[in-house]
């Protein structure tokens, strides 16, 4: 698993299609494609550049208006799977 | 506002087809939300079978269609369906393409992927539902081999050996999963397949990038042309989302159609790019435009005449399509070769597509007789 601060950006070789569904994604690992919807996405989004955990955190709590701590822990699970199935990719 | 009601229920799908395409068209809206529910499923089944799906979800998303929220939530799980689809089949393209590459065939992609990547403004907007490829005729056999050991079935076998190198369109693979690949040697059956120049398809080359990896397809132009091929030749009524390719290079992606007449000119084949342009407008209903006035105005010669009946008559069928071919094939050799593999053709494709050798020869001379005929 990465260290909380390293930094993270949506891996390259996924494969991906969007719209106002949300987003479409097919990482190296993964054996069928994911969906993201809602906050998932912004996440997605979040990580088109480099950035960390605690940062794409933080702008989602931002946006959505929600706690925190709440937020972190959601986004802490969503960027495991991602990182695991290497749909992400860390410096 | 229009309120689309059960006589303008396939308006609705052109008016979908069409989103995005005209200047003058920005206030235009159309409503479902009146739409009786059994009409709706009709339509809705409809968009996905014209793989509309994305179009749809954007013009709700811009404010061109408006539409109950069920309604919306379906075209949207519509348009993410088709995109999972978009990736599963990128992902075994990718696979296919590194393979064949691997070994030393220069493989281009064909249609849905190159299309939504190079010619609309988003790939998330263009459907597809498999993966269309082309090899040099040298490399046909090898590129079979490489889809068979991965799995794949095809789905005729060959007429007989060394016809599809020399005179075939191609073939279509599937796999267990239901992924399709099809595996293009020219870019028709027919008389049109035969006539056309192969290598510069492979000359003209341009790239674009999927989950970071380069690959290869026909230039722009080609892909116009092979975009009226696909139109004009393939099924009776070409789906919508065929047509919309055509006034998507033409008006969106400005496409030099003057340069692409001139080498459907020498492919023997403008009455084709006429044909497709002319069903693309006359469907989307789209104002008049120099490529419209050219291809109305279009006068087939009697080959071309001769040549797209084998498509277009009541009759048409494969059978009648490739016997149809004799005329396009150069020289009496290649003519004799051709009839021979026409009517004697190999086990394995008479059990594929013909009950025994008298089935198949009898509905190989009707066909000869029947290409004669319109002659």
């Amino acid at each position: 698993m990465a260290k909380a601060s390293a930094a993270i950006k949506q891996s390259p070789e996924v494969i991906s299609r969007s719209g106002p569904f949300g987003v479409v994604i097919f990482g190296p690992r993964d054996l069928e494609p994911r969906l993201l919807e809602g906050s998932a996405r912004e996440v997605w989004d979040l990580l088109s550049d480099w950035s960390t955990r605690e940062a794409v955190s933080l702008s989602l709590a931002e946006l959505f208006g929600a706690d925190l701590g709440v937020v972190s822990r959601d986004v802490e699970i969503l960027i495991n799977d991602l990182i695991a199935t290497e749909a992400v990719v860390t410096s | 506002m229009t309120y689309v009601g059960s006589e303008k229920r396939f308006s609705a799908l052109d008016f979908i087809a069409g989103v995005g395409l005209q200047d003058g068209s920005e206030g235009e809206v159309v409503n479902l939300e009146r739409l009786p529910e059994a009409e709706w499923r009709e339509l809705h089944r409809e968009l996905l079978l014209e793989r509309l799906a994305p179009l749809a979800a954007y013009a709700l998303d811009r404010g061109a269609l408006t539409a109950s929220e069920i309604q919306r939530v379906e075209i949207n799980q519509g348009h993410a369906r088709s995109m999972s689809l978009a990736v599963v089949l990128e992902k075994r393209l990718l696979e296919v393409y590194s393979e064949m590459t691997l070994a030393g065939i220069d493989v281009r992609i064909l249609k849905g992927s190159a299309v939504a990547h190079l010619d609309y403004p988003d790939p998330s907007w263009r459907a597809f539902g498999d993966v269309d490829l082309l090899v040099p005729a040298e490399s046909f056999d090898a590129a079979s081999e490489i889809l068979t050991a991965a799995g794949a079935k095809r789905r005729f076998a060959e007429v007989s050996k060394g016809f599809d190198s020399r005179f075939g369109k191609g073939a279509c693979f599937s796999y267990e999963d239901g992924l399709q690949i099809d595996l293009h040697r020219t870019l028709s059956t027919g008389p049109f397949g035969l006539t056309l120049n192969l290598d510069s398809l492979f000359k003209d080359v341009e790239e674009f990038e999927i989950g970071s990896v380069i690959l290869r397809t026909i230039s722009r132009q080609h892909r116009f042309i092979h975009a009226c091929f696909h139109a004009a030749l393939g099924d009776v009524s070409p789906r919508l989302v065929a047509l919309r390719d055509i006034a998507e290079m033409l008006l969106v992606n400005q496409v030099d159609l003057s340069e692409a007449i001139v080498t459907a000119r020498e492919w023997r084949a403008e009455v084709v790019i006429a044909r497709a342009i002319a069903l693309a407008w006359q469907r989307l209903d789209l104002p008049p435009h120099d490529a419209s006035t050219w291809a109305n105005s279009y006068a087939p010669s009697g080959y071309e005449e001769r040549a797209l009946r084998a498509y277009t008559s009541e009759n048409r069928s494969y059978a009648t399509q490739v016997a149809a071919g004799v005329t396009a094939v150069p020289g009496i050799t290649g003519k004799l070769a051709y009839m021979r593999a026409l009517l004697l053709p190999s086990r394995q494709h008479i059990s594929g597509r013909d009950s025994s050798y008298w089935a198949r020869f009898r509905r190989g001379a009707a066909a000869l007789r029947e290409s004669r005929s319109s002659q």
